[in-house]
C-alpha cells in the first residue's frame, strides 16, 4: 500500500481495493501504524462503490483511529453521491511540480514513456547530448509520492521554497572517510560527505545534500524527506539509481556499465531536479 | 494456471547457479512461457547484473515481505522479453530478512500467473538454502566436474531427498571441457552421473562467451551461434518435456567441427 505524503497528513491510495471489505481492511491496517495518528487522512478510492452507510463507517473508522478524514477522490458515482450526502470533501488529486530557477537544459528527456522504460515495457535510450547526460525520469505517480493542491494543504510559498533551498546549510553533516562497499547502507538526517568511492550495490540516503569525493556508483537519495532542491555531487556520477526528493531516475542502458574506469582527471558533476526530471551537469559549467 | 517452482542450487559457490538461472529463464521465456526468476541470495545478489536489470530495481523481495509494496510492483520486466520477470534480492540486508514461510507464500502467489518460477539459491546449506527450497517442488542441482563441487552436490541432493515437497531433482553439469576429459585430466560426465546417481538434464561446455555475456548483462542463450547457448536452450526444452539428445561436446568442439562451422558461417554471410 502506498502512502503519498502531504503536509499535515497523508494520502492513502486505495485504488487497488475493489471491495468495501478491502477498503476497510487497508484503512485499518495503515491507520494502525503509530505515525498515522492525529493526521489528516485523504483517501484515494478507485472504482469501488461505497453506499452512504459504508462511507459513514469508513469515516467512523478513521476517527476511531484518532485521525481525521480530509477528502476523498473516487471514480465511482455511487461513492460520489454518498460523499456529497455526507458532506465529505471530494477532490481530484493533482500533481504539482515546482520549476527551479535555472535555465532549461538543451534537451529534455521523453518522460511520457518513463514508467514503461523503468519496467522494461519499451526501450528508448535516453537522449544524451555532448556534456549533459539526462536520465529518463519516473513521473510523479502513486509509487513515489504526491503533492496536493487543496485548501487544507497550503501551497508552497516563496519563503518555503527559499527555506528548502537553504535547508542543507542548516543541517548537520555526516563525514565519512572510507569506501562505501556493496551492501552497505548509510542514512542520515543531515548531509552526507563521503571521501572515497560509493560502489555499486550500496546506498546513501540523506535528508540534505550528498557529496562524494570519488565515484558515485550505487544508489543515492538526497532530500529524503521530500526536498526536491537537494543536490548530489560527486567527482564522477555513475549511480545505478538516483533520487532527489520525490524525483527518481535510473541510469540509461546506453551507459549501463557496472564499473567506471578510474582516471586522474575528473570534472566534478552535480545532479539536481529540473521540471520534475533529474539533470546531471559538470560543475564548471555553472559559472 | 499452476506454475512449476524450480529451485536451482549447488551447495558450492561459483559453479554457475546464477548463470544457469538467467539462461534457462531466458530460454523458457523465449519459448513462449511466462517466467519469473526469484533471487534469494540476499546481500550478495547477482542475477540482476547477469540480466542487465540492475538499474531498474526499485523494490526487492524484502520490500514485498515487509509490505512496502505489492508483489506485482516488485517484478522487474526484462528488457527484451515481456514474458520474463525478475524479483530481485535486497543487497543491503541478509538472509534472515525473509523466512521460509514468506518465500513459500510468494511462490504460491506467483504460481497463479506464471508457468515457471525459477528460484536462484545462494551457496551453502544454511538459512538461505532453506528459504530458497521452501516453495519449490522441483530442483536442478548444478555442479562442475570437480571433486569438491561433486561432493557438495552430493550433500545437497541428500538434503533435497529429505524434503517432502521436492518431487524431483535433476543434475546439470556445467563448465565441461571435453579436451580435458579426453586427456583424462577431468572427470567425465559418466563419472559424475555415476557418483551422484541422478538424472542428467544438461551438459554445458565451458565457454569464454559466458564471461562477456555476464559483463554485458545479456544471457548467452540469446546468442544463436554459441554452443553453451544451444546447450542451455536444450535444457529448457527438456524442462518443457521435449526429448532432446545431448550434444556430443567432443565432436562439437573438435577442430573439424570448428572448421566446418567457420565455413558454414562464411557461406551464410555470403548469402
Amino acid at each position: 500500500m502506498d502512502k503519498g505524503y502531504i503536509e499535515n497528513g497523508f494520502i492513502v491510495d486505495l485504488t487497488g481495493a475493489k471491495k468495501t471489505s478491502e477498503v476497510i481492511y487497508e484503512i485499518s491496517r495503515i491507520l494502525d501504524m503509530p505515525e498515522s495518528k492525529q493526521k489528516h487522512i485523504c483517501l484515494k478510492l478507485g472504482s469501488v462503490d461505497l453506499t452512504q452507510a459504508e462511507l459513514t463507517s469508513v469515516k467512523a473508522l478513521v476517527e476511531l483511529m484518532e485521525s481525521r478524514l480530509g477528502f476523498i477522490s473516487t471514480s465511482s458515482t455511487v461513492t460520489l453521491e454518498s460523499a456529497t450526502a455526507l458532506g465529505i470533501k471530494i477532490s481530484e488529486f493533482t500533481t504539482k511540480v515546482e520549476a527551479p530557477d535555472f535555465e532549461a537544459p538543451e534537451s529534455t528527456p521523453d518522460v511520457s514513456n518513463a514508467l514503461d522504460n523503468i519496467f522494461g515495457e519499451e526501450q528508448k535510450p535516453a537522449p544524451i547530448n555532448d556534456e549533459k547526460e539526462i536520465f529518463p525520469v519516473l513521473q510523479h505517480d502513486e509509487i513515489i509520492a504526491e503533492q496536493v493542491t487543496e485548501q487544507e494543504i497550503k501551497e508552497q510559498s516563496d519563503e518555503d521554497i527559499a527555506a528548502l533551498k537553504n535547508e542543507a546549510e542548516n543541517l548537520p553533516t555526516l563525514y565519512i572517510r572510507k569506501t562505501i562497499r556493496s551492501g552497505q547502507s548509510i542514512s542520515s538526517d543531515g548531509n552526507i560527505i563521503v571521501i572515497g568511492d560509493v560502489n555499486p550495490g550500496s546506498e546513501i540516503i540523506a535528508k540534505g545534500d550528498i557529496t562524494v569525493w570519488g565515484i558515485l556508483g550505487g544508489i543515492a537519495h538526497a532530500g529524503s524527506d521530500g526536498n526536491n532542491y537537494a543536490r548530489i555531487r560527486a567527482l564522477k556520477l555513475n549511480p545505478v539509481q538516483i533520487r532527489i526528493g520525490e524525483v527518481f531516475a535510473r541510469r540509461p542502458d546506453t551507459i549501463n556499465l557496472p564499473y567506471i574506469q578510474k582516471s586522474s582527471e575528473y570534472i566534478p558533476e552535480e545532479a539536481f531536479t529540473h521540471k520534475g526530471s533529474i539533470v546531471i551537469r559538470k560543475i564548471h559549467e555553472e559559472n | 494456471m499452476t506454475g512449476r517452482v524450480i529451485v536451482i542450487t549447488s551447495g558450492k559457490g561459483g559453479v554457475g547457479k546464477t548463470t544457469t538461472n538467467a539462461n534457462i529463464g531466458t530460454a523458457l521465456a523465449r519459448a513462449g512461457n511466462k517466467v519469473v526468476m526469484i533471487d534469494t541470495d540476499l546481500g550478495l545478489r547477482n542475477l540482476d547484473l547477469l540480466l542487465g536489470l540492475e538499474n531498474r530495481i526499485v523494490y526487492t523481495i524484502v520490500d514485498v515481505v515487509e509490505e512496502r509494496c505489492k508483489l506485482k510492483q516488485a517484478l522487474v520486466k526484462d528488457k527484451k522479453n515481456p514474458n520474463l520477470c525478475l524479483l530481485a534480492a535486497a543487497q543491503t540486508r541478509d538472509k534472515t530478512a525473509v523466512t521460509e514461510e514468506q518465500l513459500k507464500e510468494i511462490c504460491d502467489k506467483l504460481k497463479k500467473d506464471f508457468d515457471f518460477i525459477l528460484v536462484d539459491c545462494p551457496a551453502g546449506i544454511e538459512q538461505g538454502f532453506q528459504n530458497a527450497v521452501a516453495g519449490a517442488t522441483e530442483a536442478i542441482v548444478v555442479t562442475t566436474p570437480e571433486m569438491s563441487a561433486v561432493r557438495d552436490a552430493d550433500r545437497i541432493i541428500g538434503l533435497l531427498e529429505a524434503k517432502e515437497e521436492i518431487k524431483s531433482y535433476k543434475l546439470l553439469l556445467n563448465r565441461v571441457r571435453p579436451n580435458l576429459i579426453k586427456s583424462n585430466d577431468m572427470m567425465s560426465v559418466e563419472d559424475v552421473v555415476e557418483i551422484l546417481s541422478a538424472e542428467l538434464i544438461g551438459i554445458i561446455p565451458e565457454d569464454t562467451g559466458i564471461i562477456t555475456s555476464t559483463n554485458k548483462g545479456e544471457p548467452i542463450v540469446n546468442d544463436e551461434k554459441s554452443l553453451a547457448g544451444t546447450a542451455y536452450r536444450n535444457v529448457a526444452k527438456r524442462i518443457m518435456g521435449e526429448e532432446v539428445p545431448f550434444i556430443d561436446l567432443e565432436e562439437a568442439t573438435s577442430v573439424v567441427a570448428k572448421v566446418k562451422k567457420f565455413f558454414s558461417n562464411l557461406i551464410g554471410k555470403e548469402k
